[in-house]
């Protein structure tokens, strides 16, 4: 991935063309009797007139980029300029070992969650600095074919032999270097894909942002309906009882009249009416007067008549009677049935606005991310994931294969020397071959002694380590390196805990394992840690500060911490052990400046 | 019932007014009925009683008129007169519930239509509460 270029880009800007400019990095270090050693790299490089720029390469460099590389050693007053620095730096600081040295915290969190038995296989072997060994061992071996090759007259049998082992280990070793080369590019695949990880980190994720716009939208379409309907219930209930509320004057005046009247009973019972229908029928009145005389019977009809409507109102007064407490119960229940419907309505309004405002913030952040960026680096993540797994397997493939087919060649070997010290004639070659074969095998022990030497002592430390670091060592009992360099963090109840550490204890485990790393090499050498605490959470970061003074007691380690982790609390649970603070302050977007920190 | 008039009447003119409230107010939706019976309370209310000079028509038939309806329209009636025999004289009854409702049509419309600020809903609400409620020891 390409990133800005090695010089001050501000500075580069300022040019004219056809001017240059140099960045230099001086590293100086003072060894325990008290020498300075100061190394300093270099590079140039020219404005070209496109504004680009081009690199001077140094003409004496040895360095793949042409940088200028300069060691120089303190004589007395005076700096003396050391020749061939790579050598004088790899006694210092061998290059196959510096990641142990100068790592970053924010990843270390990984390394024991995935291929962890080859990781620490590896730096196991790179700290026990056993590749000379094995250079040794790759050099008898090819002494004994070459024996075997210039040995003369073998014979049919045995030539055919030899030629089908020279064969087979030829094939064997390009394999091997196809098989170095698929690691390295695995391990390529994996930097990369930790590259765009980071880069992916620094912008915040729209598709999760689309997802969680899309539900708060869905959630804000319910609660608009919902009003809508409270809405529409609050106005009905409300047109229902409004009649009545508004008309109250009528309906009190009308009920009270209306029970005043009853009470004085102004409205003759229907039974006064049958009474006077039961007279005209009969054609008597009660005083036994006859009513065939029309003046007498005209007169008991408009008593009828009178009657009849009194009787008429009085059956709807006392119908409406009823009615109209009906009507005053909807003006006494108003105030309850809608102080009920406004309470709701004014909470799934008050939802309404937090939600229409999450979506409007929502809606802000998908605006404000660069879709198009994120998707091309997603594609990019996922293509290197996939290319990264197929060549996991391959390699795996690959090492059966080679493992297969180094018990097949060592096999034809061990037919191969049987059948050369079956015939006495062969004597001397007999005797050379198993000097070689025995000094190949010595050398094999050795280097698989010291492996196994450099493992137990890297577990002591880590071990070691571990519990003066861990802030619940009571719940741990041992960390163990096994013999296929499988780690161990051992629960007190027995079981293997190191799936279940938490996020923090697993970069405790992974701390401890870089110090065991760096004391068992033997290279006293300051460690820099970038982002030692990396993304942990408030109390796991409290935890490992307050022990952090313990770690690597005597080494000089040196921390570049972010504003997140340097937090008022793990400053102050680390002053003890602070010598130095610098801060560096972003002054602009080109330039910045380191200060004085604290102290 | 006897002598009962078959609908309930307005002024020609007002109808487009109802119509208006009916199409393009929060009303929207609801039936001839509830505007007509709305109007007729406002204008009880307000005391905006207006006989109807120049024709009428027929908008709410009377056999949709429920117990409650009726009752509330024989109060107004009996209010109005002061006398409970009035309920005998549907004709009369209903003459004068359709004289405020034409005395009430405008404050209605103006009600439904207001441009101030808040929703209908809430100013009819608050209307009902603090011009039409009685106060709660008053209730019966």
């Amino acid at each position: 991935m390409k990133g800005l270029p090695v010089f001050n880009t501000a500075a580069f800007d300022k040019l004219k063309k056809k001017e240059s400019i140099e960045t230099k990095v001086e590293i100086q270090m003072v060894d325990k009797q008290g020498t300075k050693h100061n190394f300093v790299r270099s590079i140039k490089y020219i404005k070209n007139s496109d504004g680009g720029e081009s690199l001077i390469a140094d003409p004496s460099s040895k360095e793949k980029d042409g940088s200028t590389f300069q060691y120089f050693i303190e004589d007395g007053h005076q700096w003396e300029l050391v020749a061939d620095p790579k050598f004088h730096l790899e006694q210092i600081m061998p290059e196959a070992i510096k990641e142990y040295f100068f790592f970053d915290g924010e990843r270390l969190n990984q390394y024991f969650k995935e291929s962890k038995s080859e990781a620490i296989k590896q730096a196991v072997f790179d700290i026990s600095q056993i590749s000379v060994i094995e250079k040794a061992i790759k050099r008898l071996k090819d002494k004994k074919r070459e024996f075997l090759d210039n040995a003369g007259n073998l014979g049919p049998e045995i030539e055919k032999l030899r030629d089908e082992i020279n064969l087979r280990q030829k094939s064997l070793d390009d394999f091997k270097q196809r098989l170095r080369e698929t690691k390295w590019d695995r391990d390529q695949a994996k930097k990369l894909e930790e590259e765009i990880s980071e880069e992916l980190r620094k912008y915040p994720d729209s598709a999760n942002f689309e997802t969680e716009r899309i539900k708060v939208q869905e959630n804000l379409k319910k609660v608009e309906e919902d009003i809508k309907y409270f809405k529409g219930e609050k106005l009905k209930k409300l047109l229902r009882s409004s009649t009545a509320v508004i008309a109250y004057d009528a309906v009190i005046y009308t009920k009270e009249l209306v029970g005043k009247e009853i009470r004085e009973d102004k409205y003759p019972p229907d039974a006064k009416k049958g009474f006077l229908d039961g007279l005209i029928k009969s054609g008597k009145c009660i005083c036994g007067q006859s009513l065939s005389d029309p003046a007498y019977r005209k007169n008991v009809e408009e008593l009828l008549k009178r009657v009849s409507t009194a009787s008429e109102i009085c059956s709807e007064v006392m119908n409406m009677q009823g009615k109209l407490t009906s009507l005053l119960d909807q003006v006494n229940y108003f105030d309850e049935e809608q102080v009920e419907l406004s309470r709701k309505l004014r909470d799934l309004e008050k939802e309404e606005e937090s939600l229409d405002k999450e979506h409007e913030l929502l809606l802000k952040k998908i605006g404000s991310s660069p879709v198009e960026k994120i998707k091309s680096l997603k594609e990019n993540f996922e293509k290197t994931r996939t290319e990264r797994e197929h060549l996991i397997k391959e390699i795996g493939m690959m090492e059966t294969k080679i493992s297969l087919e180094e018990k097949t060649i060592s096999l034809k070997d061990q037919e191969l020397t049987k059948k050369i010290k079956e015939q006495s004639k062969f004597e001397s070659v007999t005797r050379i071959l198993g000097f070689l074969e025995t000094s190949i095998g010595q050398t094999e022990q050795i280097k698989n002694e010291i492996m196994q030497e450099v493992r137990e002592k890297i577990q002591e430390k880590t071990k070691h380590q571990f519990f003066s670091l861990i802030w619940n060592p009571e719940a741990f009992k041992d960390v163990v390196i096994d013999e296929e360099y499988n780690i161990s963090v051992i629960h007190l109840s027995g079981r293997e805990g190191i799936g279940t550490l938490s996020a923090g204890q697993r970069q405790v485990l992974a701390l401890s394992f870089m110090a065991a790393l760096k004391q068992v090499s033997g290279f006293d050498i300051p460690i820099v840690i970038d982002t030692p605490l990396g993304r942990l959470s408030k109390e796991p970061k409290n935890n490992i500060a307050k022990k952090l003074p313990n770690y690597l007691k005597g080494s000089q380690v040196t921390m570049l911490v972010t504003e997140e982790e340097y937090t008022a609390e793990v400053r102050e649970l680390l002053r003890d052990r602070v010598g130095k603070e610098y801060q560096i302050i972003l002054e602009n977007q080109s330039s910045a400046k380191v200060i004085n920190y604290g102290q | 019932m006897a002598n009962e008039p078959i609908t309930l009447n307005i002024k020609k003119s007002d109808r487009e007014i109802y119509n208006n409230i009916l199409e393009n107010s929060p009303l929207k939706g609801r039936s001839n009925k509830e505007a007509f019976l709305l109007a007729a309370v406002v204008g009880f209310k307000k005391g905006q009683r207006i006989s109807i000079s120049g024709n009428k028509e027929s908008y709410v038939r009377t056999e949709y008129l429920n117990d409650d309806d009726r009752v509330l329209i024989n109060a107004i009636a009996i209010k109005e007169t002061e006398k409970i025999e009035i309920i005998q004289d549907k004709k009369e009854v209903f003459n004068i519930i359709e004289e405020y409702a034409h005395g009430g049509l405008i404050s209605l419309k103006e009600m439904v239509f207001d441009k101030d600020a808040g929703s209908f809903l809430k100013k009819f609400e608050a209307y009902l509460r603090e011009e039409c409620l009685p106060p709660e020891e008053k209730r019966k």
